[in-house]
């Protein structure tokens, strides 16, 4: 009797443990599928997006950009930009985190030194709050600053270069995270080149 | 991170970017569980518990198993299973050798599984790339902050028994409309920072 | 198809998972600060409604009771990353916007909630149809919120600015502002509530009299 009922019970471990077991292997199936269905998609979106904030930067021009290596993990990506054979800047991709997830920027120097300007990529910040720091208004602020002279080597501040956007402290200083970062690797290759 | 990161940011997560008041996480058991201080207390300490561990665990399954191979799209699916698991394990493990604890957290967890707040810091910690430490101390704060919440709006709740509002408001609205005085006080954290 | 509709009224007004059962707030409050927001969020949640039921109505017979629960996690989470995944690749600003509270659907109860108290004791169409009919009402409820919270809070209404820029309360976008509008919304619908119950109880009185 007892043996039976050990049986029994086994019996139902192994069924509980096996249905649930295909449960998730389908399931894992599916999504497998679907992930390698919209991968390329998704991949070409993230593409899209990053060559539209670079024509952004350089006032829409058709631009050629070449890839150049970066070293240390917070500039994801860095490029020289040509128009034709002449060099009209230099561009880096960076991510810092803002209060909704990463804000993936682009940073443009022109090659005498002077930032061009910051475009968000992709961003979830709270719509109408930390959303704001996307708004060109706000961008253009940090446009046009010189690279020398007393930005030669420090960071930018908030309250003294740019300012914040009131209710939207944490999304402000991630933009302004991502630029230092970006401008600390762009300021090697200015200076290279003015030499 | 070095130690006064760490602090930072849990700082940071228990007051500046609350959990429930500045995130939504854990509005479920918060408006549920948060009728008396007593209970309120221990559904916090019960979500604590259970997010410090499974932070810690998420953690080793993203590290070890999830990106080796690639899988990060199955992040959703294995951190909830594991949660899932965690908190039948938790329950059992209590229940065998700690039956006083079980007796005053027990009916809080399996509520847990579904709370947004452990899920969603699982996915915090993999969104913000923190290692194992870090994992583990954002998890603890942030339950902290949540408990802190669940605790606070329980003596407020306690103090609107009192109250007579109009017919409509009565019930929900009331706890709503008392929740958003109460987040606009901890909004007065935000853009705090050393 | 009678059944039909009064299932869908069911789900949109006579039992709407946020306005009535008081389901699923999370997601109420925290992508409510504009309509887009609120319709993407609500329509991806039907849409994983939807599948869920089906799929779990489907499985009914096989699913052993004891795992029952984390079986449909299981489907429910998969389900969830589908829609992320495809979110990410055609509708990538929303995806954006969104952020965490996507893969967050997993937790919603109102997804476990019908999966357990319909799905599991019906047939397909039936449930899918609960499916449909919940996932709009939660819809509704999400949209109603954010019009409120979007006009008042930014003066535009799907980014079509209706009022002018020096109106616009920024409380509303706040949490707290969340929080506020809510609780409001809920007590108009108890208010509406009451008054047709009141209403039914004097008819069927006059009814009774004559």
């Amino acid at each position: 009797m007892a043996d039976n009922q050990k049986q029994g019970g086994a019996l139902a471990i192994v069924r509980i443990t096996l249905s649930l077991l295909v449960i998730c292997a389908i399931v894992s199936a599916v999504v497998t599928a679907v992930h390698g269905l919209t991968y390329e998609t998704y991949q070409l979106r993230l593409l899209e997006q990053k060559q539209a904030a670079i024509s952004a930067l350089f006032d829409g021009a058709a631009v050629s950009c070449e890839a150049l290596p970066t070293e240390g993990d917070e500039v994801k990506e860095l490029y020289r930009v040509c128009v034709g054979e002449t060099v009209v800047g230099y561009c880096a991709n960076v991510s810092s985190a803002g209060f909704g997830g990463d804000i993936d920027m682009m940073v443009a120097v022109s090659p005498d030194g002077v930032l061009r300007g910051v475009q968000i990529v992709s961003m979830s910040e709270t719509p109408g709050l930390g959303s704001r720091v996307s708004r060109a208004e706000y961008l253009a602020g940090y446009a046009g600053m010189t690279l020398f002279g007393s930005h030669a080597q420090e960071d930018l501040v908030l309250g003294e270069d740019i300012d914040a956007i009131s209710g939207a402290t944490i999304s402000s200083r991630a933009v302004l995270s991502g630029v230092n970062a970006a401008l600390r690797v762009l300021r090697q290759y200015v200076t290279v080149e003015v030499e | 991170m070095n130690f006064g990161e760490i602090l930072l940011m849990m700082f940071t997560a228990i007051l500046v970017e609350n959990f429930i008041f500045s995130r939504f996480y854990g509005i479920c058991p918060f408006l549920g569980v948060s009728s008396q201080p007593d209970t309120a207390l221990g559904m916090g300490l019960a979500v604590t518990f259970v997010i410090t561990i499974s932070s810690a665990v998420t953690w080793a399954v993203y590290e070890f198993l999830l990106l080796p191979f690639e899988l990060d799209f199955l992040k959703t699916i294995a951190f909830i299973l594991v949660i899932a698991a965690l908190v039948q394990f938790i329950e059992m493990f209590l229940r065998k050798f700690i039956p006083s604890l079980y007796a005053s957290l027990g009916i809080y967890l399996p509520l847990i599984t579904t709370n947004c707040a452990v899920l969603s810091s699982a996915l915090l910690n993999v969104q913000n790339g923190y290692g194992f430490i870090e994992s583990v101390c954002f998890g603890l704060a942030a339950s902290l902050g949540f408990t802190l919440a669940i605790v606070v709006f329980a003596g407020v709740r306690a103090r609107l028994r009192d109250a007579k509002p109009p017919k409509s408001f009565e019930g929900f609205p009331l706890t709503l409309i008392a929740a958003g005085l109460l987040a606009m006080a901890f909004a007065g954290f935000s853009g705090v920072r050393f | 198809m009678k059944q039909f509709i009064k299932q869908l009224k069911n789900g949109l007004i006579d039992q709407n998972p946020v306005l009535v059962q008081l389901l699923g707030m999370c997601p109420t409050l925290a992508t409510t600060t504009s309509v887009d927001n609120a319709l993407g969020m609500g329509l991806a949640a039907t849409a994983v409604l939807i599948c869920s039921n089906v799929m779990i109505s489907l499985l009914r017979k096989l699913i052993p009771s004891q795992v029952r629960i984390a079986a449909y996690i299981v489907i429910i989470s998969g389900f969830v990353t589908a829609v992320e995944l495809l979110m990410r690749a055609y509708f990538y600003p929303l995806y954006q916007s969104l952020g965490l509270f996507i893969p967050l659907i997993v937790v919603n109860c109102i997804i476990l909630a019908r999966a357990e108290a319909f799905a599991s004791k019906n047939r397909v169409l039936p449930s899918a149809v609960d499916g449909l009919s919940m996932g709009l009402g939660f819809t509704l409820a999400l949209v109603l919120v954010a019009t409120v919270r979007e006009l008042l809070g930014m003066g535009t209404l799907m980014g079509v600015r209706i009022l002018p820029e020096a109106l616009s309360m920024t409380f509303f976008i706040l949490p707290c502002g969340a929080f506020v509008t809510l609780g409001f919304v809920i007590a108009a619908v108890q208010k509406l509530r009451s008054h047709r119950a009141k209403k039914a109880a004097d008819d069927h009185d006059g009814e009774v009299d004559a």
